[in-house]
């Protein structure tokens, strides 16, 4: 792809109930033009990825920041979106239709979209039918089917929150030890409480934010200040009755084919068209409301063998100093619930060698890749950069 | 088998559900199910379907624990997902839960509808709920000697 990131800033990841979404949203942008000597009438793109519910929708925003764009497209708040997101702001500028497209969005998630908090009730169709009753359904069928030993998932939530501990935008900084996850309580078993991402009483997330990815064709980002991340290749959400939200194809749920499951040619195309292999990528970002999906990110993707995240994603392995560190910001599950933005601005920063005591030493490949089969790759290397 | 019929269905399926009937939608063409309630077929686009009643028995091929809050006297429910014929698995409530049997995934389970059930069902959730039917429940079937 013909793209470059040169800006990502995001607020930091809290409560602000005096604050609008757009108005989060101003704030990552101001940043991102900061950051990068731009003016606002530069932008002539944009992406809004987050809509309404959560979130505003575009008409508003572009008329509340005095936008004028000759390209603009949203997206619906959800997870899912994110790299769907960020390719069609690559997409957009590689085809001459934008020069700098702005990844632009704010989330005001407390209380005006999940209500004031309540006691958890069980008896609730409100929570008991939640999507952590979902993700909890593919996890148990995924324990299921390779005979794992769910306690093996907390491995996950702790090299998170060992990353979270020296991520000043993290919502939970605290350390997790395994004593203290063991006996946290089992919301919806499968999951304990920090398998999930930070929630109020009725499910929805606690936290708001704003994000601004500004992404500029090469020759346009030759001439900013701040970053120079490359957009090297990207592939989209997969789509079709075999996938499942909180689970991957094969799991038999609904009326998904209960099947052994290898990752197929359109998984590891991004792979294929990057000119690498799985085992280049220096960090891995993934969507990770629940710990569970990271141990099937990882298998979706080729980095561990299918049934095998188990045993392979130890602390050691995914966590700091780790052979594939694992969403350094914390993720959701720690820095708090971004749909993901979180992660590409902090792929962002390790490619600009800005992560602080996070830093992956000499990181030069990053990816993004989600359960549903998205997945964007970035380099700050120009001579993997801009092949295709 | 009733007659064929076009359609979402939803509303119909409700309406069997008001007097206790579990049925799912058939292809007129193909003879697949449909679920959760559709005006088309997934397989051959056919628009046209009849109504086919559940099998008494399905099978549990998941579940989970949905726990009271701390300090709170109120039972833990278990919900289950279970398969029915032409791989149509659906979500219900499990009734007398405690203590959880092991292992549970693979074991019949009978259903029932309560009253009030046709105004439970959920087919499409936003953030990507899986459709369940809050008034569904199972029972578990005794194993063999």
């Amino acid at each position: 792809m013909n793209a470059v990131i040169v800006a990502a800033e995001i607020t930091r990841v809290g409560v602000y109930p005096d604050e609008t979404a757009v108005e989060l949203a101003a704030r990552a942008l101001t940043s991102a033009l900061d950051r990068t000597g731009l003016a606002r009438p530069e932008i002539d793109g944009l992406v809004w990825s987050l809509g309404r519910p959560s979130g505003e929708d575009y008409p508003t925003t572009v008329d509340a920041l005095g936008l004028n764009l000759r390209f603009a497209s949203q997206f619906w708040t959800h997870g899912r979106w994110t790299g769907a997101a960020v390719m069609t702001a690559a997409m957009a500028v590689s085809t001459g239709a934008a020069d700098i497209v702005a990844c632009l969005g704010g989330v005001k998630r407390v209380p005006d979209i999940t209500g004031p908090d309540v006691p958890l009730d069980p008896t609730s169709p409100a929570f008991a039918w939640s999507i952590h009753q979902a993700a909890g359904m593919a996890f148990r069928r995924y324990l299921t089917l390779y005979r794992c030993d769910r306690d093996r998932v907390a491995d996950v939530v702790i090299a998170q929150r060992q990353f979270a501990q020296n991520n000043e935008r993290a919502y939970l900084r605290a350390p997790l030890t395994l004593d203290e996850y063991m006996i946290a309580p089992e919301v919806i078993d499968p999951f304990r409480l920090p398998d999930c991402y930070p929630f109020n009483a009725r499910g929805g997330p606690m936290n708001d934010y704003g994000v601004c990815l500004l992404v500029a064709r090469p020759e346009v980002a030759a001439s900013l200040a701040g970053a120079s991340v490359h957009i090297l290749a990207a592939q989209g959400l997969q789509a079709s009755r075999e996938e499942i939200w909180f689970g991957r194809p094969g799991l038999g749920l609904l009326q998904q084919s209960s099947s052994s499951f290898e990752p197929t040619k359109r998984d590891m195309r991004v792979y294929a068209d990057a000119g690498i292999v799985p085992a280049d990528i220096d960090a891995f970002y993934t969507y990770d409301v629940f710990s569970s999906l990271v141990w099937m990110a990882l298998e979706r993707f080729g980095h561990c063998e299918p049934g095998a995240a188990h045993k392979w994603a130890t602390i050691d392995r995914i966590g700091p100093g780790g052979q594939l560190p694992v969403n350094t910001n914390g993720g959701n599950l720690s820095e708090g619930h971004t749909a993901g933005w979180g992660h590409f601005v902090e792929m962002v920063r390790q490619l600009s060698h800005e992560a602080g005591p996070r830093q992956v030493p000499n990181a030069e490949l990053v990816q993004w890749g989600s359960t549903f089969g998205d997945s964007v790759v970035l380099t700050n290397s120009p001579r993997r950069g801009n092949t295709r | 088998m009733m007659a064929t019929t076009k359609g979402s269905g939803e509303e119909q399926f409700r309406a069997f559900m008001k007097v206790g009937e579990l049925r799912f939608q058939q292809c007129a063409s193909c003879k697949t199910r449909r679920w959760p309630p559709s005006g088309v077929c997934h397989k051959c686009l056919s628009t046209a379907y009849s109504w086919q009643p559940a099998e008494a028995q399905a099978i549990v091929v998941s579940y989970v624990k949905v726990n009271p809050p701390i300090g709170s006297e109120a039972k833990s429910l278990l919900e289950v997902h279970a398969e029915f014929g032409g791989g149509v698995r659906v979500t219900g409530r499990l009734v007398d839960p405690d203590p959880i049997p092991a292992p549970l995934v693979g074991r019949h389970a009978t259903w029932t509808l309560k009253p009030g059930a046709e105004s439970s069902a959920k087919f499409v959730g936003a953030a990507g709920d899986y459709p369940t039917i809050a008034s569904l429940e199972f029972e578990l079937e005794s194993e063999e000697p």
